[in-house]
């Protein structure tokens, strides 16, 4: 045996070499990790203008220089704008994409399926990468800097804080977008715009399904509308006004339950039965007192008005002008109705969802009032 | 034909045969698995295939124990010349080596094309194959009983890492994308069912190594509980990654589990994604896999020409590492990959059933 040790030896340090994958070694200061693509509609006649957002490895140690590095590129199609940057920086590794932003004029030009078709087929880029539509152009979205802090960075967090506000929806990920894509039904896009220079979050473009485009965008008012009948924990507040006395209601607890019948005479018909749970956690009545048992109960039925006032707004808008069923209709059509929709399925957006009456029923239910309850008046 | 043939020598616990079986399951069907069934469906019934689908596979194991049952001690090699001769051995032993130095191959090079795409980009496709073939043939020649003592020893860390995985994707899954159920009829799933032997393709590794076993009588109920416990395994990736992804997305992703296990970042813990896990894990069950396969061929390619593996070991590397290096494209690998799932039936229900057929006639000639 010991005339086969060298032997031996020397195919262990083979292996080690061959093994540990030192071919595909690459120093880490000579890659340009992305962590941002905005797509943009461009100027010249070229199809796309792509933004991407480097981060500056070579500030990491000083505090004054930019922290990040934005390179923009036009080109007919997203891989090539990306093998363009190697003409300006580093190659670049997308392993760390955080968030693609996409200007609304673009995704109201081009399917958005094609638009992220390069990121899906990349190996680089997870699927687990934000997705927003931005109300200016992505170029300048990451370039709205505030204290030194990278622009995507501060977009993901952003995207990912839910539990404090209404007005805007849960993040939407690369991957979820894809499936709704592939499925051809219609969702919302979280939406992020400039507000003062600061990049702001809030409200929510529409894409419609077959058409895979953006068709239109939900105000605010509206998002809160679209958040609850869609079950979404996101917290957020509900100010109602009685005798221009302020009340705030703290949402904790969302509970949506859609309901889709079908009948021959009388089609589709749909209903939601939406139960609202929380605080009062602002008072502005000089003569509050909720430890007796009416006085909250004016409240909820204020507060009940108020949202059922901002979902038949969003209703309206749904069916009438954009025509898109983000309220997920289609899957209970889907589920309980299978073979119905089978034949309707490619004109259910257009001509089957703006023609099926939508009841919503919502009961708010205030269950504390903070360490406050009253307010004596003289 | 007397001749043991020194592969096949060593002595295996039923534990271990039990953890060889699963780990030679477990393989590149599982990866594809969710996609196939979806592509072949279009519906979300693809669990219900499964399940059909394993109790064929235990309906093909009845037939190799009932055939195993009847010369205990004895593996395929062994005791087929008593029933077909010592030309009709040779004659299955020349189908195995083909069917098995093809597995082996193509399971590599889907092995090589995943590391290619996900970890080592630029290394050549071929230091890849050679180095993996070189260690699935180092391992191959230690034996039977290393082989599943390795397969045993990387076994239970996959399934723990991959049931951790499954629990982790659950904070993407959405019933709805599994509803309704059977919404097309029975028909798109009997059509799929036969097509889904291919994600047992290892099945046949038990004609082989039964004979190895310690205590053959008491190897049936656990080797029953293995397919069943695989098929569980199955169906719950298939509807974990359906729940997360929808039917046709999961139809159009190449790497399901992978795409799966990217959709999701997690904060606050060790470690934000968990791909890498996946990927480690299925390296080793690939190599298992292959080693199952390789060992299959070699103990096929000994018998055909009645020698040791010393003097075919060279011949056996280079075969295998031209097989993984034949298909040009992914669509190449995929077909063939394909051909071999129908061959599957031969070797483990076809050979299987036809010498189960002959033993039981000569025993009536004989009485």
């Amino acid at each position: 045996m010991s005339s086969r040790q060298p032997f031996h030896v020397l195919l262990t340090i083979l292996l080690l070499f061959l093994l540990t994958g030192c071919w595909d070694a690459r120093a880490i200061e000579d890659v340009a990790f992305a962590v941002g693509f905005g797509y943009d509609k461009p100027e010249s006649n070229d199809k796309i203008k792509v933004t991407y957002q480097f981060i500056n490895t070579a500030a990491a140690l000083e505090a004054q220089t930019k922290k990040y590095i934005n390179i923009t590129r036009e080109s007919n199609s997203v891989h090539e704008t990306i093998r363009d940057t190697s003409l300006q920086t580093y190659p670049v590794n997308s392993r760390h994409l955080k968030v693609l932003v996409i200007h609304h004029d673009l995704a109201e030009d081009i399917q958005i399926d094609k638009l992220i078709n390069q990121v899906m087929k990349s190996n680089e880029v997870r699927r687990s990468c934000y997705v927003l539509i931005s109300r200016e152009p992505a170029q300048q979205i990451f370039s709205n800097e505030i204290a030194n802090i990278v622009p995507v960075q501060q977009l993901k967090v952003l995207s990912r804080t839910i539990g404090y506000s209404n007005k805007k929806l849960p993040a939407l990920t690369l991957g979820k977008m894809s499936s709704h894509l592939q499925e051809k039904v219609s969702f919302a896009i979280p939406e992020v715009r400039t507000d003062a220079g600061r990049n702001t979050l809030g409200g929510a473009f529409v894409v419609r399904g077959n058409l895979q485009k953006v068709v239109g965008h939900l105000n605010v008012r509206q998002t809160i509308g679209l958040n609850y009948l869609l079950g979404y924990e996101v917290g957020g507040t509900t100010t109602v006004n009685n005798d221009d006395k302020l009340r705030v209601f703290e949402v904790h607890d969302v509970k949506s339950k859609p309901k889709l019948t079908y009948s021959k005479q009388r089609g589709f018909e749909a209903s939601f039965a939406l139960q609202l749970t929380g605080r009062l956690s602002e008072d502005w009545n000089e003569d509050e007192n909720s430890f007796k048992g009416n006085y909250l109960k004016l409240v909820e039925k204020k507060v009940e008005e108020d949202i059922k006032k901002s979902i038949e707004d969003l209703l309206t808008i749904l069916q009438s002008d954009l025509k898109a069923d983000v309220l997920k209709l289609h899957d209970l059509a889907r589920i309980h109705h299978f073979d119905e929709y089978k034949n309707i399925k490619k004109e259910w957006d257009e001509s089957i969802f703006p023609e099926i009456p939508i009841k919503v029923d919502v009961k708010a239910t205030i269950t504390d009032f903070g360490t406050k309850g009253a307010t004596t008046k003289d | 034909m007397a001749q043991k043939n020194t592969l096949a020598k060593s002595q295996l616990s039923v534990v271990q045969a039990c953890a060889l079986l699963m780990s030679t399951f477990l393989g590149f069907g599982y990866i594809v698995l969710s996609r196939e069934l979806s592509d072949m469906l279009n519906t979300a019934d693809g669990w219900i295939v499964i399940i059909i689908a394993t109790l064929f596979i235990v309906c093909f194991y009845l037939i190799i124990q009932s055939l195993a049952a009847g010369h205990e001690g004895e593996s395929l090699y062994e005791y087929s010349p008593k029933l077909i001769g010592k030309w009709g051995t040779k004659l299955i032993a020349l189908y195995y080596t083909a069917y098995f130095f093809s597995m082996a191959g193509l399971e590599i090079r889907a092995c090589t094309e995943m590391v290619r795409f996900f970890l080592l980009e630029d290394t050549p496709m071929i230091v890849i194959i050679v180095s993996f073939i070189v260690l699935v043939h180092y391992l191959t020649v230690s034996g039977l009983q290393i082989i599943a003592r390795v397969s045993l020893f990387y076994l239970v860390p996959t399934i723990v890492i991959v049931l951790i995985l499954m629990v982790l994707s659950l904070r993407i899954f959405e019933l709805s994308n599994l509803r309704p159920v059977m919404s097309e009829g029975i028909m798109p799933i009997v059509k799929a069912t036969p097509k889904t032997g291919f994600y047992f393709l290892g099945l046949e590794i038990m004609l082989f190594i039964s004979g190895a076993v310690e205590k053959p009588k008491k190897l049936f109920v656990p080797v029953m509980g293995t397919i069943l416990f695989t098929g569980l395994l199955y169906i719950l990736s298939y509807i974990v990654i359906v729940g997360g992804m929808g039917v046709t997305e999961t139809a159009n992703t190449t790497w399901p589990t992978i795409s799966l296990i990217q959709s999701f970042e997690i904060e606050g813990v060790l470690f934000e994604r968990y791909e890498i896990f996946f990927l480690f894990v299925w390296l080793m069950q690939f190599y298992t896999t292959t080693v199952a396969f390789y060992y299959g061929s070699l103990v096929s390619f000994t018998t055909l020409f009645s020698t040791s593996v010393k003097k075919v070991a060279l011949f056996s590397l280079v075969i295998t590492t031209v097989i993984a290096l034949l298909p040009k494209t992914m669509d190449e690998l995929f077909w063939g990959l394909n051909i071999l799932g129908y061959s599957f039936f031969i070797s483990v229900f076809g050979i299987p059933v036809v010498l189960l057929a002959i033993s039981k006639f000569k025993k009536r000639w004989a009485r």
